[in-house]
């Protein structure tokens, strides 16, 4: 029992203010509020919150005022009720802190800095000698710099924002920034949309039959090009991805063709020419053997059920007998082989120099 | 895990630049304003913030304000140390646009640190020194009368103090130059 009054005392000895006008005044009268807070509903606890707000930032201004941890001439107390400003004036909006906040804290806590010069024991506003004012002037305009050197960070996230490409670039050239990885690497997204266009080209002409690969070889360069639209769809729209531009290299090989499909990327970067990824697939013919006919004629009898049903009418049986179905007796009787395409494709190459020349078969 | 691109080079060459123009600056002005080595490190240090300060307030607003191919061609610069140069244009306009604009950021420099340099006088006189600096002169044309004796006086001041400032400033920024341009070599 006694233990715990002489807990409490020195508890009190620690909070009591020493006279009322006091920083420690400012934050109790916070504290107190902000309880007071807990318990209020509505409009009321917004203003009480408010009011807490308030006098926590009087309080910690007051004691960085009062006693500024010095080290080598700046005050570093002032850093605190800088940073509670700028919460408090930016931060209450939403619950992130916003960049706006970052960047006038530096400013915030040099303001603070320099006020106390100017104030006087007793609360009294004075002037400061000039030989003084003039340091002061200086070390608020450290401080504001401070300020610019974060906003320009800013800047340059935002610039990553807008072309997150850049990333994987080599930085190394440049005399303002230098790239910080910690055990990752970062991809360049030409990588992303060449992986998707792959997957859609395979929808597209994979196990399909030959005669529509080579349907699609003549529109080869238009249809790449949709490839691409639609693989850069699936991405997060962002401002670069008006920057990736399509290619293709189609060539026909010994069996069947060579693909190359080519995401290119110019205007900004180390490589003054732009860089290219290429991605090499070959679509090869497979024969396979033909289906039986009892299967055969199952899947054509299926064909022209859904054939009917789309035209919904009973009676009316468009284009007749599919071509399959009106084959030779020869076809019909011994089990022939049909050949279906097949794509296969490598893995995404590195960041190449330049861009491709493209060569006309 | 974390890869982010940090402006840590243009923190550390902003302290060398600011430090070699300071102390360059600095020398000048006390050798031709007849200043203390205090006074004049002061006025060399608060001159040279304000006018980096200004200079980053002009770039924060301006940037966002050009045209797209601009505002690529400076990513470019920032962030990879080069011009992406539009095969069109030959090598000769881009330099003379180069410095043109190295010209214009002198200019503007100066213009910057006229005012500001005049801002301060006004704030906090340097009445000692310019009384000091009278006495010199007062003692070379005493017949003169006092009137105009005092306005010759305020003009020698003022010319004598933007000379010294233009000079300091074109010695402090062939400095830098010089050593950007090295730096931009290693």
């Amino acid at each position: 029992m006694k233990k715990i009054i002489n807990f409490l005392t020195f508890i009190i000895k620690i909070v009591k203010p020493p006279q009322f006008f006091a920083w420690k005044t400012g934050i109790i009268i916070s504290f107190l509020i902000w309880v007071i807070a807990l318990f209020a509903v509505g409009e009321l606890k917004n203003i009480l919150a408010f009011l807490s707000w308030l006098f926590l930032i009087i309080g910690t201004v007051w004691f960085a005022v009062e006693n500024p941890l010095m080290v080598s001439g700046i005050s570093i107390s002032s850093w605190l009720p800088g940073g509670l400003i700028c919460i408090f004036m930016f931060g209450s909006l939403s619950n992130q802190i916003p960049s706006i906040a970052l960047v006038i804290w530096p400013t915030a806590s040099g303001a603070i800095a320099v006020m106390r010069e100017f104030v006087q024991p007793g609360a009294k506003f004075k002037i400061p000698p000039p030989r003084v004012c003039q340091k002061l002037l200086i070390l608020f305009l450290s401080h504001v710099l401070i300020s610019c050197w974060l906003q320009f960070n800013f800047f340059i996230q935002n610039w990553l924002q807008r072309y997150p490409s850049l990333l994987a670039d080599d930085f190394s050239k440049s005399t303002f920034v230098v790239k910080i990885e910690v055990l990752s690497k970062a991809n360049s997204r030409g990588a992303v949309i060449l992986n998707s266009m792959e997957s859609l080209l395979k929808t597209q002409i994979n196990e399909k039959p030959w005669s529509e690969v080579e349907k699609w070889r003549i529109n080869a360069s238009k249809n790449i090009q949709i490839l691409g639209e639609q693989a850069k769809k699936q991405l997060p729209s962002v401002e670069e991805n008006a920057m990736w531009k399509f290619g293709e290299v189609f060539l026909p090989s010994n069996s069947g063709y060579n693909l190359e499909l080519l995401v290119k990327w110019q205007g900004l970067g180390s490589m003054p020419d732009g860089y290219h990824l290429k991605k090499s697939c070959k679509i090869i013919p497979v024969s396979r053997l033909a289906p039986t006919r009892p299967e055969r004629l199952r899947t054509t009898f299926r064909e022209q059920r859904k054939d009917i049903r789309s035209t919904k009418s009973r009676f009316v049986r468009r284009g007749g007998f599919p071509a399959t179905a009106a084959s030779t007796p020869a076809e019909l009787a011994a089990p022939s082989s049909v050949t279906l395409s097949q794509v296969q494709c490598g893995p995404v190459s590195d960041r190449i120099n330049g861009q491709p020349k493209i060569a006309k078969p | 895990m974390l890869v982010t691109v940090l402006p840590l080079r243009a923190v550390m060459f902003q302290l060398l630049f600011l430090l070699i123009a300071i102390s360059v600056e600095a020398f000048i002005i006390q050798q031709k304003m007849i200043l203390t080595r205090r006074v004049s490190i002061q006025y060399a240090a608060s001159l040279n913030l304000l006018s980096t300060i200004l200079g980053w307030l002009i770039f924060f607003f301006l940037h966002p304000l050009l045209p797209l191919d601009w505002q690529k061609q400076l990513i470019n610069f920032i962030l990879f140390g080069h011009f992406a140069t539009k095969s069109g244009l030959p090598l000769v306009i881009i330099f003379f646009d180069l410095g043109l604009f190295t010209l214009l950021i002198f200019l503007l420099i100066l213009v910057i640190e006229f005012i500001a340099l005049e801002l301060l006088m006004n704030l906090k006189s340097i009445s000692k020194d310019a009384q000091f600096n009278g006495q010199i002169i007062s003692q070379s044309d005493s017949g003169e009368k006092k009137s105009v004796r005092r306005e010759n006086i305020d003009h020698y001041l003022e010319r004598n103090k933007s000379k010294s400032l233009f000079i300091a400033n074109v010695y402090s920024q062939t400095l830098i130059l010089i050593v950007s341009f090295l730096i931009q070599k290693i």
